[in-house]
């Protein structure tokens, strides 16, 4: 960062011919009394929208499984619900890091999912799930499940029993 | 239709909103007469408008707190016509947990946040002096934002807040069915919904107090900031500010590790910090405020960066408002794993973001040449220099972090102005698929940059610093420093190869900076304030924020999962390529079969109730031998334990228990658990025909039919009048030499028909049932089943966390630090009124 500063203030107070458009602006810019905090804050601006654009590049956005059928190996974030007519498998005794389900995306493609650890809690009555992973061999492999549940603190329904 | 309901308790609801609404309404009382003694000229008309706001703010002050023991009356009495009662608590429920209860919805927590604005404010009518009318002014129209969301009114076809003390039948959810219209419908509520089995613990009813407090604390350098510029007293404000956002930094910094602590100690995130919107957007406002705190200390001994104060201690409470708006408006249902579901109050939160930023930004810009400002530049070796670029470096991070943790906000943007069908874009932004490295790797960067401003800032001095003094004061530090990263870089075995060697230097870098921000402040308290430790509680903070950035640094770098399950591991290729992604974290534990996982045998040892606790203790014993002598090192036995079910429905809720060591944690929790009903069980029964005598033996061992009890007593047979039992009293051996006794129960009930009570040796998976009577041969029936899918064992994660008491350690020598410096300004501040 100092160095930045340091090229700014060259740029401000260095001999004409060096940079010569730059220059131009800048001194410009001081005609409106630009002080180095100025010029700071404008690098500092400068960097942040830099390192915004930057880290941007790492955001991607919901896929199909159809997407990532095409591009077998590649990390996507598929939404999707539950398939409950496929048999989900858990047996911790053969694996503890196998869970097995079916998946509908939106598009309604279902598709086989494994995911490398245990079977989380209240699976089954999730609304709908963000898969993150890849598909291989027209099974997709997935790392991290983000369950979206109904009410994510409560269950709603009053619950009335038929004797008092 | 009229029904006369039997059994409700209106009274407490009908004062509880009677208050409620008295509260939204005499904070407009307030607010507009706060704003008149302002505005009037005549010292005389201040001074009656003043007295009328008093009264208004201290009947709202006591109408929060009655709203409050309504609502806390109607919860304790389980009085479950209430919807706010039958949804959050259950009879079962402790009474420890019903303050839990209280805050666990969005009107609990709003109403928290009132209380504490009230207080306060009650603090503010005592101490203001001539800032009472200005700051009570922005106090006030807060409490009438907080009160209306309490309303629950319908003004012009538009619900304004949720009423708490809401019936259960006229909730909307429930209109038009049969129960409603029952005037005896109370008899089948016999229970509530119960609170949230992960809120079920003693950080929920201490969480939440510090962090509404923290909230509510922020609003004071806002209202001293728009105070300032709204009186047009742009110097004098700071200094009651100063104090106070000190202690809204604090507090809000504890709040946060308060909240990294309950995720730590009870929650199973596997550690302290996630990244997760609802943690980062209560960082942000942190990071602006104390970047706030610096320009103003920078303003204070020097007359420079005034402007970025003001925007600070505004945009703090905005970004607070705005934290407000993503956890309860239900927008962060896609990325977040701990936020409110919408309950239609978003237009509302962000009417009240827009009744704070727009006034107090339109100020600040029309009046942004009034405000002082020093012509003549800072000079690059004085303090406030480095200060204003400290100030701007939180402030990237703060607008980096805010920039991810909005992405379901631009959605909805994106969306809402058409952007999408404009550029043809097909679907919505996802946030990146690896959420921890990435803001990891911007925010170690901001971190070093943080840390080496931290440890040398100190020593420079304010406008400018004599070039030999800076560097002959700082040497020493810097070289222990230098020596003390080495010494460990070379015995810490710092080896984090995750994100390649460009990541790994930075947290060698990191490493440097954060040991540089301890030693260098932890000597300033020596060679620059030559030990006087009153004056001292800036540098014992940046001691403090030092530690935590070197905790927060090692615990990443070093946290490891030792439950790996590296049986299977072999199988699919221990060093296959995907044995980096897939780490296979969770390992089955067999009952009394020790497992070996990092240095320890590890064996599951049993499960356990205990009486009026709703949670199943799981005994993981831990056992540690020297490599050399094979004698036992270290033993010691850890409870992680769960809640197997909720309200009947199966399901795990775990919490996990620690071993704590002075350098290390090791942190364990259930996965899995097998579930124990025979429903799931394939394994069929065999039968066998035996005598007194006479054994049977199965795959583990054998069992001997002992005798025919005529009067047996198993505790899942309950004798009836008309029952002619029979009970085979049963031995088990096993292997192991271990014995059962078994007693499955034959009845014929009223002479007509069978009932068969089977027994089962649980930790053997042993099933009997005594079938028949064969009075023939003088035999019984016996049927044996071993079940393969029933047996006991647990699956479970356990990590180390080396080195967490140093964050721990570093936000608690910083919360001191904060105190010190709260006590020393304040003073400073009477000492100069006096």
């Amino acid at each position: 960062m100092i160095p930045v500063v340091h090229f700014a203030l060259i740029l401000r107070n260095g001999k004409e011919g060096h940079f010569p458009l730059l220059q131009k602006i800048i001194r410009k810019q001081n005609y409106y009394n630009m002080k180095k905090s100025n010029i700071v804050l404008l690098v500092l601006i400068a960097v942040a929208i830099g390192v915004i654009v930057t880290v941007a590049g790492d955001f991607s956005t919901y896929e199909t499984f159809a997407t990532a059928r095409q591009k077998e190996g590649k990390q996507f974030q598929v939404i999707g619900k539950l398939d409950t007519t496929k048999a989900m498998h858990y047996d911790p005794v053969k694996d503890a890091n196998l869970f097995r389900f079916y998946v509908i995306d939106k598009t309604g493609e279902t598709r086989p999912v494994v995911f490398y650890g245990t079977k989380p809690t209240d699976f089954e009555k999730a609304e709908s799930v963000v898969l993150t992973g890849k598909m291989e061999n027209g099974e997709f492999q997935c790392s991290k499940i983000l369950m979206k549940c109904p009410s994510k603190y409560k269950n709603d329904q009053v619950a009335i029993g038929t004797k008092a | 239709m009229n029904t006369n309901y039997i059994g409700e308790h209106l009274l407490p609801g009908q004062l509880g909103h009677f208050f409620a609404v008295l509260a939204f309404v005499s904070s407009i009382v307030a607010t507009i007469s706060y704003f008149m003694s302002v505005q009037s000229k005549d010292a005389n008309l201040q001074q009656s408008w003043k007295n009328l706001a008093r009264g208004g703010f201290i009947i709202q002050a006591i109408s929060v707190f009655a709203v409050f023991s309504c609502l806390y009356y109607a919860l304790y009495n389980h009085f479950f016509e209430y919807k706010y009662v039958w949804r959050n608590s259950s009879r079962d429920l402790p009474v420890s947990y019903l303050l839990s209860s209280f805050w666990a919805d969005q009107e609990g927590s709003f109403l928290l946040w009132s209380i504490w604005n009230s207080v306060l404010g009650l603090v503010l009518l005592r101490t203001g002096k001539k800032y009472e009318a200005p700051v009570m002014t922005v106090l006030s129209l807060a409490q009438v934002c907080l009160a209306s969301m309490l309303l629950g009114i319908y003004i012009l076809g538009y619900r304004v807040g949720s009423n708490p003390f809401l019936l259960l039948r006229l909730a909307e959810e429930n209109q038009g069915l049969p129960w409603v219209s029952r005037a005896d419908y109370l008899n089948f509520i016999k229970d509530g919904n119960g609170l949230n089995l992960s809120l079920q613990n003693y950080w929920m009813v201490i969480h939440p107090p510090v962090v509404f407090l923290s909230f509510a604390s922020t609003i004071m350098p806002f209202a001293y900031a728009f105070a300032g510029i709204w009186t047009r007293d742009y110097k004098e404000w700071i200094k009651p500010a100063l104090p106070w956002s000190l202690f809204s930094a604090m507090m809000l910094g504890t709040g946060i590790m308060m909240g990294a602590a309950w995720a730590y100690e009870s929650l199973t995130f596997g550690g302290y910090w996630s990244w997760d919107p609802v943690e980062n957007s209560s960082l942000v406002p942190w990071l602006t405020l104390v970047a706030g705190i610096h320009t103003l200390l920078a303003f204070k001994y020097t007359g420079h960066a005034l402007k970025a104060t003001f925007f600070f201690f505004l945009i703090t409470f905005i970004l607070i408002l705005y934290s407000t708006f993503l956890t309860r408006s239900g927008i962060l249902g896609d990325t977040s794993v701990h936020s409110f579901t919408d309950l239609g109050m978003s237009g509302q939160l962000l009417i009240y973001m827009a009744v704070f930023a727009i006034p107090g930004f339109w100020l600040l810009i029309a009046r942004r040449k009034e405000i002082p400002s020093i012509v003549k530049e800072e000079s690059t070796y004085s303090r406030e220099f480095w200060l204003f670029i400290g100030a701007l470096i939180l402030l990237i991070a703060a607008i980096q972090i805010t920039f991810t943790t909005s992405i379901p906000v631009w959605n909805k943007l994106i969306n809402l102005l058409g952007i999408k069908s404009l550029f043809n874009l097909q679907r919505d932004i996802a946030p990146p698929s690896d959420g921890m490295f990435h803001f990891n790797k911007i925010q170690i960067w901001i971190a070093i940059v943080l840390g080496l401003m931290t440890a040398v800032l100190q020593y420079m001095k304010y406008k400018d610093t004599p070039r030999g003094f800076f560097s002959r004061k700082i040497a020493v530090p810097t070289v222990l420093s230098l020596v003390i990263t080495g010494l460990i870089g070379i015995f810490g075995n710092i080896n984090y190869d995750t994100y390649g060697a460009g990541f790994l230097s930075a947290i060698y870098v990191m490493l440097f900076a954060s040991v540089y921000a301890v030693v260098a402040n932890a000597a300033y308290i020596f060679i620059g304030q030559k030990g006087k430790l009153r004056a001292a509680g800036a540098s014992v903070a940046h001691v403090g924020f030092g530690l935590v950035l070197l905790g927060i640094l090692i615990t990443s770098a070093k946290k490891e999962v030792i439950s790996i399950d590296r049986m299977r591991m072999l199988d699919n290729g221990f060093f296959g390529k995907d044995s980096k992604e897939n780490p296979r974290e969770n390992l089955m534990l067999p009952k009394n079969f020790p497992v070996q996982m990092g240095d320890y045998h590890v064996t599951y040892a049993g499960d356990s109730l205990a009486h009026g606790d709703a949670k199943t203790y799981y005994l993981v014993r831990y056992e540690r031998r020297d490599p050399k002598t094979g004698d036992i090192a270290e033993k010691f036995t850890l409870h992680p334990d769960a809640f197997l079910s909720n309200r009947g429905e199966q399901g795990l809720t775990p919490n996990p228990d620690s071993r704590h060591y002075l350098t290390k944690d090791i942190f364990t929790y259930i996965t899995a658990v097998p579930i124990k009903d025979e429903s799931s069980d394939t394994a069929q029964y065999t039968k066998h025909e035996v005598a007194p005598g006479d054994s049977v033996f199965f795959a583990n061992g054998f069992m001997v039919l002992e005798s025919l009890l005529p009067k047996p007593e198993n505790p899942n047979y309950q004798p009836q009048s008309g029952d002619l039992a029979v009970g085979a009293q049963l031995k088990v051996f096993t292997k192991n030499n271990e014995q059962y006794n078994l007693l499955p129960v034959y009845s014929l009930r009223d002479s007509s028909y069978e009932v068969i009570v089977p027994d089962t040796v649980a930790p053997l998976a042993l099933f009997v049932r005594f079938s028949k009577i064969l009075p023939k041969d003088k035999k019984i029936e016996l049927q044996v089943k071993e079940s393969d899918t029933f047996k006991d064992y647990i699956v479970m994660k356990a990590l180390v966390f080396p080195y967490i008491n140093v964050l721990w350690g570093g936000v608690l020598v910083m919360i001191i630090g904060f105190i010190m410096s709260i006590v020393q300004r304040v003073k400073a501040n009477k000492a100069k009124s006096n």
